[in-house]
């Protein structure tokens, strides 16, 4: 709980540089150009210039390699399961062949390789999201979403379930070390018990808090309407120009991506 | 024959290497995540095809949220805060028995949600939920959204609604109608994620047959791995959590229960 609280925050957003500062809707438009020719992308040249590139911006802006490791384990992880399974799969040319317990494992070259691709799209993709998440903070993400005309309803439960989200984390951590200073987490047995009460516990009071919270949002003039009160300014000419750049960059590197190699 | 012997060797290191590898990708302790799809592996084909089937269900979803919002209020606050509880649920690291606490696993939560909010709206928190989490844990990823919120929203909050009221049918006690949500929710979940995987091994190329074949013998070979290491335990364990978290509901404040429909007023 404690990693999980230290890589949700969003503190690195609430920063002030260069990244930050840029327009959110320029960068969900870089971003989401970018994903995509990610994922479409037949070579790993693609992939490995988003990861450097992104890796490069945020360490302008004195991200450290922990924080991003942090992040990058899973995803990474992930990518080996992939690859691994691609290598199993696909391909005639054995590489590497066991058995085990009776049932053969043979890894072949052409679905390595495959894999290997899908590997490096981990990496690249994971890194744009990473890009997004270390400059973006939740609200200008919903305050993108509003002007993309996302349903109201939608942008209103994430922006509840962002707002009490590190509440109830440290509240959790509260409990489980009270729980833990009595033995809650002796046995697997108790911890399992101990993890059920917490999560009851927990279901009761954010059901409470729910009842006051809407107390209060009455209170101060909430009739069911937008939370959000908060609009986007206009794009100005310098968000048209980093919109024009990122476009020239992204539409080069989907030439080099799709007829060079 | 010695050297025989050395080759049946290798060939035996190379197997047990292969399953250590799987075995330790799944079992990373802390980090054992629920096994979302990450950001990267779907090509732009299946993530579109996942988008699609996930859409009515979205739809829905929202909906739903939109009526009950205007007649019941504070439902949205209330729907906030109970999303951000299973989230927070959904992160306990649960020591993965038989592992002798070398790995945790999580959760996944959505039987919890739609036992409480229904299937459709369970969908839109999971949804809301795998975004959070896609962007700031960096578990899942945006092109693969679309299939995590199948794998994990809709299989695993319809599977988990239908267990739990089956159970309460046949008349079996709160703990085990909460046991079979969360059980029967976590099973189809990595069951979606399988099916995910497994479709991506389908290729045009092939003749038909071989190819569903070799993608149905992929969805079961990862669901087995799945199974056979850290998530197949997990599922027993989020079972008897969820029951365990439900009894714990009903004895404290019965009347959540009653007034979100869960259990009848007796």
């Amino acid at each position: 709980m404690e990693i999980l609280k230290h890589v949700v925050m969003d503190h690195f957003a609430h920063r002030n540089n260069w990244l930050t500062n840029i327009e959110v809707r320029v960068k969900l438009f870089y971003i989401g150009i970018a994903l995509i020719l990610n994922i479409s992308s037949h070579d790993i040249i693609i992939p490995l210039v988003f990861f450097a590139t992104s890796l490069i911006v945020l360490k302008t802006i004195n991200i450290s390699f922990v924080n991003l490791g942090l992040r990058m384990i899973m995803p990474l992880s992930f990518g080996v399961f992939i690859m691994l399974i691609m290598g199993l799969h696909k391909g005639e040319t054995v590489v590497l062949s066991g058995t085990f317990m009776g049932y053969e494992l043979a890894l072949k070259k052409e679905g390595l390789l495959i894999g290997l691709l899908m590997f490096t799209k981990v990496v690249g993709g994971v890194m744009l999201l990473l890009l997004l998440s270390f400059t973006t903070t939740i609200s200008k993400i919903c305050m993108a979403a509003r002007w993309m005309k996302i349903p109201e309803t939608l942008i209103e439960v994430l922006s509840f379930v962002y707002r009490y989200l590190f509440l109830l984390i440290e509240e959790t951590e509260t409990m489980m070390s009270s729980q833990r200073s009595r033995l809650g987490y002796a046995t697997w047995f108790k911890t399992i018990k101990s993890f059920g009460n917490l999560g009851g516990l927990l279901l009761i009071r954010s059901i409470i808090r729910a009842e006051n919270a809407h107390t209060a949002m009455v209170s101060r003039g909430y009739d069911g309407g937008r939370i959000l009160t908060i609009q986007l300014a206009p794009l100005v000419r310098g968000d048209y120009a980093m919109l024009l750049s990122s476009g020239i960059l992204l539409a080069f590197l989907s030439y080099l991506g799709f007829f060079c190699f | 024959m010695r050297y025989l012997f050395r080759l049946e060797m290798f060939k035996m290191k190379k197997s047990t290497l292969i399953l250590l590898i799987f075995i330790s990708i799944i079992t990373i302790p802390n980090f054992a995540f629920g096994m979302h799809i990450t950001e990267g592996i779907l090509p732009p084909k299946w993530a579109i095809f996942w988008f699609v089937m996930i859409m009515p269900f979205i739809v829905i979803g929202t909906l739903k949220l939109k009526k009950n919002k205007k007649e019941v209020p504070g439902f949205m606050p209330l729907v906030g805060l109970v999303g951000a509880a299973v989230f927070v649920f959904s992160c306990f690291p649960i020591p993965v028995i038989g592992l002798n606490g070398m790995a945790t696993a999580h959760p996944a939560g959505t039987g919890m949600s739609a036992m409480l909010l229904g299937p459709f709206v369970s969908v839109v928190i999971a949804g809301i939920a795998l975004f959070i989490q896609a962007l700031f844990l960096a578990h899942g990823g945006l092109t693969t959204l679309g299939v995590n919120i199948f794998s994990m929203g809709v299989l695993g909050s319809f599977s988990g609604y239908f267990a739990f009221r089956l159970a309460q049918r046949m008349g079996m006690k709160l703990f085990w109608c909460g046991f079979a949500a969360g059980v029967v929710s976590d099973l189809f979940t990595y069951m979606g994620t399988s099916i995910g995987l497994g479709l991506l091994v389908l290729e045009g190329g092939e003749a038909f047959p071989i190819a569903i074949m070799n993608s149905a013998k992929a969805m079961l070979e990862i669901f087995v791995v799945f199974m056979t290491t850290s998530q197949g335990p997990l599922c027993v364990a989020e079972g008897i959590v969820v029951g365990f978290a439900i009894s714990y509901i009903y004895k404290v404040r019965p009347s959540i229960l009653q007034n979100l429909k869960v259990v009848k007023v007796s």
